[in-house]
């Protein structure tokens, strides 16, 4: 087990240098020149000059490639060409808000899609089955900004029960900080939990009809035991791929809802690094990113292990 | 004594298509310890008899019954609940596929030992918080359900029980599997073991030791075996008495050596004549046709189209059961029933 772990944090850190090369030329092909967005267009040859050269972006490509490489092999992100400060401060600032708002529409998603799938698949055909699928299609057909829009007007402004502008840091208290990201927390957490509801749905219905639950029948298990010990460990295997694979759309969905709730987390960053073309920061967020899914396929690799007692990796006697 | 007695029993399922009718007013006996064969083809409906006994046909099957007596208990006036403690208890199954009909996320130990807790007076909860701490913490090794899985799979045959209870169904080859479905449906020490399609996904030679040990269990346990399978060989192998059966009908009934040695139905006739004998080199002679849709059937004898002597008569006149010697009978128009009437 050991040894496959180091195995996939090692074909990790490849993808992780297959990612940052491929932004790090994909970036610089985007026409358009930092030094002279940086100065205006009243800027002189003289002063763009120096502060290319200044910059470091005088150098051939390759150059300035194996520099950026050397810097991240020692987790150095350069500095940013726009607002002047280091890229690792710049994401120290802005991760943890983007993590909080998936982690809690993780959580969200979560607790409500797997309790609404189970329903959903024991009362196939029924009211609650119907009523489940129609909020997840709403959850699906919504992108997660629009659904931040709506619970602002709602609950930020109707009913004025949460706020619904700024971060307040966890260092600050728990209950500030979850009032502060409940809202897009949610908005990014229903369509998530969408998806999940709907793989847990169908994945429990599969299961339902596998021969060995027709064993526990006819063993006299009752059907609360039968949907709790029985079915919902294999129900939920195919399901944590789902949700492992749908965590970037939890990234995804926070980079439009910060913009709505006024954070200034990830997202936000890589849209202003774009548009300023601030190569250093726009990479340094894209590797966070990426380094965060990597992360998560790891985990989720691992959960199999625990769910499902058929798969053992590393090659280990079972 | 007869242990079961099933009488006039039909299940139909309510499709879209229609009504399927997989039995057709069906009676069954079997009595105390005794192995019967109910042997048909794919379709003939002897796997919806089985589970229609048991009550395991779920929707939209629809299950009516003359009565369903099972030592000396109206099984068709059971609830629910009062169905489950039977199921798994003094009546048991087998399924035919061990390869999926054990739970591949739950230790072959645990699934036995649920059993045995289920059935036995063992003392220990069987409520459903309980199930789940022994599901995610793994089950308790120092109770008496435990120590009687382990015992169990030593009944059964299998080699360092103590070891192999731990394990989980995939780490079993398929004749262990089926071993340890076996020695799930004896923790409840039942009085009727339904034996569906045994050892049908089993290689030949494991098939002939699970038949082995289900007959010597029978005696051991003094255990009633109702035996359904395709498999002449099989009923040959095991059986005291057959039951055919044809799209949704038993056609004919007899002691094992008596329907091989004398079949009277038509389509008996034809089955022992599709069968490959290792010792007779000879053609196989098979039924023509398929058996039939079960949606709405509108003709008597269901094996008339098929039957190669078939009248116009027996599409119209319901065949009733004919004496055809000492404990046989076969309800076919076209036999002349034996003078000595016994049933």
């Amino acid at each position: 087990m050991k040894a496959y772990i180091a195995k996939r944090i090692a074909y990790g850190i490849f993808v992780m240098w297959l990612v940052a090369t491929v932004v790090f030329f994909g970036l610089r092909a985007i026409p358009g020149d930092p030094v002279r967005t940086m100065l205006g267009p009243e800027a002189t040859d003289d002063a763009v000059q120096s502060l290319r050269a200044e910059l470091g972006l005088d150098q051939p490509m390759h150059v300035q490639y194996i520099d950026w490489m050397t810097d991240l092999a020692m987790f150095e992100f350069g500095r940013s060409i726009t607002k002047g400060g280091p890229v690792s401060s710049l994401l120290a600032d802005a991760a943890p808000m983007t993590l909080s708002i998936g982690l809690i529409g993780l959580v969200f998603g979560m607790s409500i899609a797997i309790p609404a799938g189970i329903l959903s698949a024991t009362r196939k055909y029924e009211v609650e089955d119907y009523a489940a699928t129609f909020i997840s299609f709403m959850g699906l057909s919504m992108p997660a900004f629009f659904i931040g829009i709506l619970l602002a007007v709602v609950f930020g402004v109707w009913i004025d029960l949460l706020p619904i502008f700024g971060y307040v840091s966890i260092t600050e208290g728990f209950f500030p900080w979850l009032e502060s990201l409940l809202l897009p927390g949610i908005a990014v957490g229903l369509p998530y939990g969408a998806i999940v509801m709907r793989m847990m749905r169908s994945s429990l219905l599969e299961v339902m009809n596998e021969p060995y639950m027709k064993t526990a029948r006819a063993k006299g298990v009752n059907g609360r035991v039968r949907l709790y010990k029985h079915a919902a460990q294999n129900a939920l295997i195919p399901v944590v791929t789902i949700a492992g694979i749908q965590t970037a759309l939890l990234l995804a969905g926070s980079v439009t809802v910060e913009i709505v709730f006024g954070i200034q987390g990830l997202g936000q960053l890589l849209v202003d690094s774009i548009l300023d073309k601030d190569y250093p920061v726009t990479q340094g967020v894209i590797l966070v990113v990426a380094g965060i899914l990597v992360f998560t396929n790891i985990v989720v690799d691992l959960l199999y292990t625990v769910l499902d007692p058929r798969i053992r990796y590393g090659g280990e006697q079972t | 004594m007869s242990l079961l007695t099933v009488k006039g029993l039909t299940t139909e399922f309510h499709t879209r298509r229609g009504v399927v009718t997989a039995v057709d007013d069906v009676d069954l006996t079997v009595n105390r310890g005794e192995l019967v064969g109910l042997v048909g083809e794919s379709g003939s409906g002897k796997t919806v008899l089985a589970e229609s006994v048991v009550g395991l046909v779920e929707e939209p099957g629809v299950v009516t019954a003359d009565s369903i007596v099972f030592d000396g208990q109206r099984l068709d006036q059971l609830t629910e609940s009062e169905m489950r403690t039977l199921r798994g208890g003094k009546i048991a199954m087998v399924f035919q596929d061990p390869m999926t009909s054990l739970n591949p996320t739950i230790s072959t130990g645990e699934q036995i030992a649920e059993a045995v807790r289920l059935h036995n007076d063992t003392g220990e909860s069987i409520s459903l918080p309980a199930e789940l701490k022994r599901k995610i913490f793994g089950a308790a090794k120092d109770t008496e359900s435990w120590r009687r899985a382990i015992e169990l799979l030593e009944e059964v045959g299998i080699p360092e029980p103590s070891v192999r209870v731990t394990e989980y169904p995939h780490e079993f080859s398929g004749g262990m599997r089926q071993r340890v479905m076996i020695s799930m449906a004896l923790a409840g020490e039942p009085d009727l073991l339904i034996a569906d399609e045994p050892t049908t996904a089993l290689d030949v030679t494991v098939q002939a030791q699970i038949l082995e040990d289900l007959k010597s269990l029978s005696q051991e346990f003094d255990t009633a075996i109702l035996m359904i399978t395709h498999d002449l060989a099989v009923v040959a192998e095991t059986c005291d008495r057959v039951n055919v059966m044809y799209a949704g009908n038993i056609i004919e009934r007899a002691p094992a050596d008596e329907l091989f040695a004398n079949p009277q139905h038509p389509y008996t006739q034809g089955l022992l004549a599709s069968t490959p004998r290792a010792n007779k080199r000879r053609k196989l002679d098979p039924i023509p046709g398929n058996v039939p849709d079960l949606t709405n059937i509108s003709y008597a004898c269901h094996f008339a189209p098929r039957c190669p002597e078939s009248t116009a008569e027996c599409y119209d006149v319901e065949p009733e059961f004919r004496s055809m010697g000492p404990d046989h009978v076969a309800a076919c128009l076209q036999r002349d029933p034996e003078v000595s009437d016994r049933e």
